[in-house]
């Protein structure tokens, strides 16, 4: 007997009756998530009110509404966002030229491929954030610094994905390629690029993450120049200046985005590698 | 009773009590804890969480939090000292600096980032001219970086400000030029915990003005303490140095304020200014009022 994609839902009762728990899954995914988020937020509104807590500690869902708003209206946060955002986009695309760069010398030659294992396997297990007070002598107070610890934070993990990518791709399609007379940069761009897909955007979903956390982290320690500072700073300076709704409305900035570019990464597999069948198992 | 200070030796009257144990002795039936942070926003946070009963910090955080309701009033004052601006050789004035220079501070909401501000205004005509310049830095980063070029100026404390002269910089302005004579460091509480504990907040002020006396009449024997306190990291003779700069005046009378409230709320960082000493002073000073 066929199961029915009805039946494999999650939380399906499987007995057939109408209870509570089946009529909760009826109900469109957005709008249950709609839901728990209301009631997280009328929980923690209660707690605010019935528990007395000081408002120099914690801040009311209200409290945090009122300065998401007015920050963004203000420019204050969307300034901020501006700052974080571009020394991510810089430090990315720095940091995803070089896995490029690198790992395509790794198939070419052996010592390529040692080298890059061995600096893989060193960098990739250091957070990114330890290199801060290096970057800061080595580049100065600036963005600079950065941009540099992001680009660390994002190379090692596409450089593993990408050179895994390129070492699973299908023999017979690399047979195929170089008998047509393909041979360096050729198979690289029109068979090991393509085929590697999946990995390389599991790759850039990874060090999206990392560098994510990273320039955020960088930020609170170290908040650049306090008038273009980015969220971290944003968030620091708002808890020396006791602003506790503003530190909740950089944090709740911080998730959106977060949420946004999970979101885009999502549609982006679901239109490639998910539609032509290809998603990366690992 | 959670005590906490800074590492900085304009906490010296609390190392001179905690090192001689002075406290100890005379509330020998209360628990007392001395901690050191290296920030004087966890400090606050800690008060704010009950964590710590009895902080220390500047003068500018301590403002700010009367005026956002933390609750807490000045139990005494510790010393005062001019903090230099000191910047590189080419910048004569203020308007010397560019986009791309750098101007270090301890803290967004320190007395020295409300000094740069007043400087700014002053001399740019306006508070917030030199924000995109400014850097968060502790001291002794700050001093490094400045000897290391990545920084054109610092506003720190002595007796990092010395050195950062010594390193090549020379002092563009000062506290005391800009506020006049005031407050660097003071102690405060919770008035609810005052409330509950007045008679142990009173022999703490007690000890807190025995060591004063003690760096006033016999700055020697102070530099012998501190420099046991500081267990090697500071000989007695830079101790003395550092105690004795001139410009650091060691007292429990609260001055500058007002001063510092009036223009905090000048250029909008506090919605309002106390409406006298009284109001943000506990009783253990009313027999020496600040202002």
């Amino acid at each position: 007997m066929a199961v029915t994609s009805q039946e494999l839902r999650p939380g399906a009762d499987l007995g057939g009756t109408l209870t509570a728990r089946q009529s909760w899954s009826r109900l469109p995914a957005w709008l249950r998530r709609v839901i728990i988020l209301a009631v997280a937020v009328a929980v923690w509104e209660l707690y605010v009110k019935a528990a007395h807590v000081s408002h120099l500690v914690f801040a009311s869902p209200y409290a945090v509404a009122r300065s998401f708003v007015s920050g963004w209206l203000d420019g204050q946060i969307a300034g901020a966002t501006g700052v974080t955002l571009e020394a991510l986009a810089i430090g990315m695309a720095i940091g995803i030229g070089s896995a490029i760069v690198f790992t395509v010398l790794a198939t070419w030659t052996t010592v390529g491929q040692d080298a890059l294992m061995m600096f893989t396997s060193m960098l990739n297990p250091l957070p990114s954030i330890a290199i801060l007070p290096l970057a800061i002598i080595w580049f100065g107070l600036n963005e600079k610094a950065l941009v540099f610890v992001v680009a660390n934070a994002v190379v090692w993990p596409i450089a593993i994905n990408v050179t895994t990518g390129f070492r699973t791709v299908n023999t017979t399609l690399l047979m195929v390629g170089k008998n047509l007379g393909l041979r360096g940069w050729r198979l690289v761009r029109d068979v090991l690029l393509p085929a590697a897909l999946p990995y390389i955007i599991s790759g850039v979903k990874v060090a999206w993450a990392f560098a994510w956390r990273t320039i955020i982290a960088s930020e609170l320690v170290f908040g650049t120049a306090g008038g273009s500072g980015g969220l971290g700073y944003f968030i620091n300076k708002s808890q020396y200046f006791l602003n506790i709704p503003d530190v909740f409305a950089g944090l709740v900035t911080i998730a959106v985005i977060g949420i946004i570019v999970e979101v885009g990464f999502n549609m982006l597999e679901r239109r490639t590698v998910i539609r032509w069948g290809m998603q990366a198992t690992s | 009773m959670t005590i906490a200070l800074q590492p900085d030796l304009g906490y010296s009257p609390l190392y001179i009590v905690e090192q001689e144990g002075w406290l100890k002795k005379a509330l020998p039936n209360v628990n007392v804890k001395w901690q050191v942070l290296n920030s004087g926003s966890a400090i606050e946070t800690g008060m704010i969480t009950n964590h710590i009963q009895v902080g220390a910090g500047g003068i500018a955080p301590f403002l700010l939090g009367v005026n956002k309701g933390v609750g807490w009033k000045l139990l005494s004052s510790l010393d005062e000292e001019n903090l230099w601006l000191v910047c590189k050789p080419n910048i004569k004035s203020l308007k010397d600096i560019t986009s791309t220079d750098r101007i270090s501070v301890v803290a967004p909401t320190s007395i020295q980032a409300i000094d740069l501000k007043k400087a700014a205004k002053t001399v740019l005509g306006n508070p917030n001219a030199l924000d995109p310049n400014m850097v968060i830095l502790s001291h002794p980063v700050s001093y490094q970086a400045f000897k290391a070029g990545r920084t054109t100026c610092a506003l720190d404390a002595p007796p990092f400000e010395q050195e950062e002269v010594a390193a090549g910089g020379h002092v563009v302005t000062s506290s005391y030029q800009l506020f006049g004579t005031s407050t660097f460091n003071s102690t405060f509480v919770l008035t609810k915990y005052y409330q509950s504990h007045q008679q142990e907040l009173k022999i703490l002020v007690q000890q807190i003005k025995r060591a004063v006396n003690l760096l006033n009449s016999d700055p020697k024997k102070a530099a012998t303490i501190i420099a046991a306190y500081e267990k090697g990291k500071l000989s007695e003779a830079d101790a003395l140095k550092d105690l004795t700069v001139k410009g650091t005046h060691w007292t429990i009378v609260p001055h500058g304020y007002l001063t510092y409230a009036k223009f905090m709320h000048s250029i909008g960082l506090i919605s309002s200014v106390p409406r006298s000493m009284s109001s943000i002073e506990l009783p253990t000073l009313k027999a020496t009022p600040g202002n």
